[in-house]
């Protein structure tokens, strides 16, 4: 029962990228645990007194090295161990969420069109409020009257641009309107052999070219997909590291992985990249990790973090506008079949690192328009200078201004410091999974750190009203009034300010 | 089995809400209604989330999939509820006149109230019928202790 309830408060927790925030009940989610479960997280984290877990009593310590740590777990029941497991692992599930959104060009295409978008509807909204009807339905299926003014066209397709590839990236939980993912690559409707699955070639809004599974008519793989694959593989790398990274691991993992992530209950983008790669070893991951060596497992969870993490890398559009370049899917899928095939040609590289330059370097590279990892992250320097430069003096509102201020500036100092590093990164590719302990400098720490920022309340309003105008169906009262607000009353504030 | 399509939706709200009553509060019922409700939504080319209403998405822990009427009740279930149930919202003001609450009669109050689009009727017709059979306290209260509320 305390499982249930459990799992019920960990569906409702998750991390809120626009607005920086966390929507996490720590202390409701710890009340739910069972008395046994609890009594089990005291003693693993080696608690002498009452209060808040310190960040090294949560993750400083290996269980292995302490036989009371170990003996206590195995005195649980499965139910029990889940909870307890997840307990130790949603922080680490949420900051791989937090980290990818602002250490990696992925975070830098994202951002900047929210910040982009925001823009454009700064000089649409006044606009918009000036027409005698509103939109009726989704903002995002919304086409301008036929006799709107050239003016008013062309603020509209500035937004509409911006929010339909947001929409296509997975912005929202959302996915498009049917008619908006057609079959095939232009002409090649033909399935895509990938790792021997047969997968639907699928493109989104005409320019993101992805993948689908005939068995999941509304879903394909995207963006979301790659950042869920990465938290569940940093939280199984993390389980473990902290059973001594042996055979004692396999059985928490197996019941971690059926008590939260079981394929009969969960959604597509947390388990369909496990899979994937899998097949490669012909079976599905379950039977891949209660089967294959432990050391293999390791392996394969680090393989597809790398994937996940050089597919990140996707930069936002170059100078020559390449969708294929700048698609993360694209990376991913030539990452993952270029570790394969060097795993089966026992082709061994030094590091994960090594692995990720010789792919840039593969005679495919081409046809996936690749460029170096330090031409992209250049770029994204360059690029995040030209949106702060905006920012300070097109954004009229004082709070909204400030937020973008504040991701912008948090991702010119890491991509800056990256630039010299290229994809070396301990929180990146966390060699124990654990993504916080990677957090290794002052600067690290000042942006990225779970008290590092607090966004404003204008800011939360913001991204949820617009989540409700592009995606969901307001009144057209509603949208009137928060409009108004939003973009009228920022010039008062800002006169005032 | 009432199904939306196939009769005006306060009828089928009706006859939905008696059938959960007569099988001893047990939303089966309405699970399968709501199963046809979501086939209208995805056939009309829409996605699902988009009725849910409005606030910003994250990536959460462990999302759970729908694939059919329960899932969907678990999954949209405290949604719902949060919105129905908020202390100034019509349903509650409708509960605190004393009046006969129907399921036929909130149709209407569930559509406007969770800001639907005309497709989603389907959805709406279960969501009022488990309001009826349950009755609007034992509604909120109910989906409050399964959400996991105290």
């Amino acid at each position: 029962m305390a499982l249930a309830e459990a799992r019920e408060l960990l569906q409702s927790m998750e991390y809120l990228p626009a607005s920086v925030r966390f929507d996490l009940a720590q202390e409701k989610l710890w009340t739910s645990l069972s008395a046994a479960s609890r009594s089990f997280c005291w003693i693993a984290s080696g608690k002498k007194s009452p209060g808040q877990m310190s960040f090294n009593e949560a993750f400083g310590r290996v269980w292995t090295n302490d036989p009371a740590t170990l003996s206590a777990f195995a005195s649980l029941t499965d139910e029990s161990k889940a909870e307890a497991l997840a307990f130790f692992t949603l922080l680490v599930h949420e900051y791989t969420h937090h980290f990818d959104f602002l250490i990696t060009p992925f975070g830098v295409n994202y951002h900047g069109k929210w910040f982009r978008e925001y823009r454009a509807f700064q000089r649409f909204a006044p606009l918009l409020l000036q027409q005698p009807s509103f939109p009726d339905g989704r903002f995002i299926d919304y086409t301008p009257p036929t006799n709107a003014s050239e003016e008013f066209r062309e603020a509209f397709k500035e937004v509409h641009d911006i929010s339909a590839t947001l929409e296509a990236l997975g912005d929202g939980g959302m996915t498009p309107r049917a008619e908006n993912m057609a079959l095939g690559w232009y002409d090649n409707t033909k399935p895509a052999i990938i790792l021997g699955q047969s997968l639907q070639r699928i493109t989104v809004r005409g320019f993101l070219f992805t993948y689908g599974v005939p068995d999941e008519p509304n879903w394909y793989l995207r963006p979301s997909t790659l950042l869920e694959t990465r938290a569940i593989v940093h939280c199984l790398s993390w389980i473990l590291r902290l059973f001594g990274q042996d055979e004692r691991a396999r059985e928490p993992m197996q019941i971690y992985l059926k008590a939260f992530y079981s394929r009969a209950a969960i959604a597509p983008d947390y388990r369909f990249l496990l899979d994937l790669l899998a097949s490669a070893w012909e079976t599905d991951f379950h039977n891949f990790l209660g089967n294959a060596h432990i050391e293999l497992v390791r392996q394969f969870l680090m393989l597809l973090d790398a994937a996940c993490w050089y597919a990140l890398q996707a930069p936002p559009p170059m100078p020559d506008a390449s969708a294929v370049r700048s698609s993360p899917i694209l990376r991913f899928v030539h990452a993952i079949t270029f570790f394969v095939e060097s795993f089966r040609d026992r082709r061994p590289f030094a590091s994960a690192v090594d692995a990720m330059i010789a792919m840039d370097r593969d005679p495919k590279r081409t046809a996936y328009e690749l460029t170096g990892i330090d031409a992209i992250l250049r770029y994204c320097v360059q690029f995040v200078e030209i949106l702060q430069n905006l920012n300070h003096t097109e954004i009229i509102d004082p709070e909204i201004r400030k937020h973008f201020a504040h991701i912008l500036r948090v991702q010119h100092n890491q991509l800056s410091s990256r630039v010299p590093k290229g994809y070396v990164s301990f929180i990146g590719i966390p060699e124990e999974g654990n993504p916080l302990l990677g957090l290794r400098t002052q600067q690290e720490v000042d942006d990225l750190a779970p008290d590092a920022y607090t966004s404003g309340s204008q800011i939360r309003d913001w991204f949820a009203f617009r989540n409700g105008l592009l995606y969901r169906f307001l009144g057209s009262q509603q949208i009137a009034v928060s409009l108004a607000r939003f973009f009228n009353d920022p010039l008062r504030r800002a006169s005032q300010a | 089995m009432a199904e939306p399509q196939t009769s005006s939706p306060e009828r089928a709200a009706d006859e939905l809400a008696l059938a959960i009553q007569q099988q001893g509060g047990s939303l089966e019922p309405a699970f399968h209604a709501l199963e046809a409700g979501i086939r209208q939504i995805r056939s009309s080319g829409l996605p699902l989330e988009s009725i849910l209403p409005e606030g910003e998405r994250g990536f959460g822990f462990a999302a759970a999939d729908v694939r059919d009427g329960e899932s969907f009740w678990r999954v949209y279930g405290k949604v719902v509820r949060k919105k129905l149930c908020a202390r100034n919202s019509k349903l509650r003001r409708l509960a605190e006149t004393g009046a006969q609450i129907t399921g036929g009669s909130i149709v209407g109050t569930v559509m406007a109230s969770l800001g639907l689009p005309p497709v989603a009727i389907g959805i709406a017709t279960p969501i009022a019928a488990i309001i009826a059979a349950l009755g609007i306290e034992a509604f909120c209260e109910y989906t409050r202790q399964s959400d996991g509320a105290s």
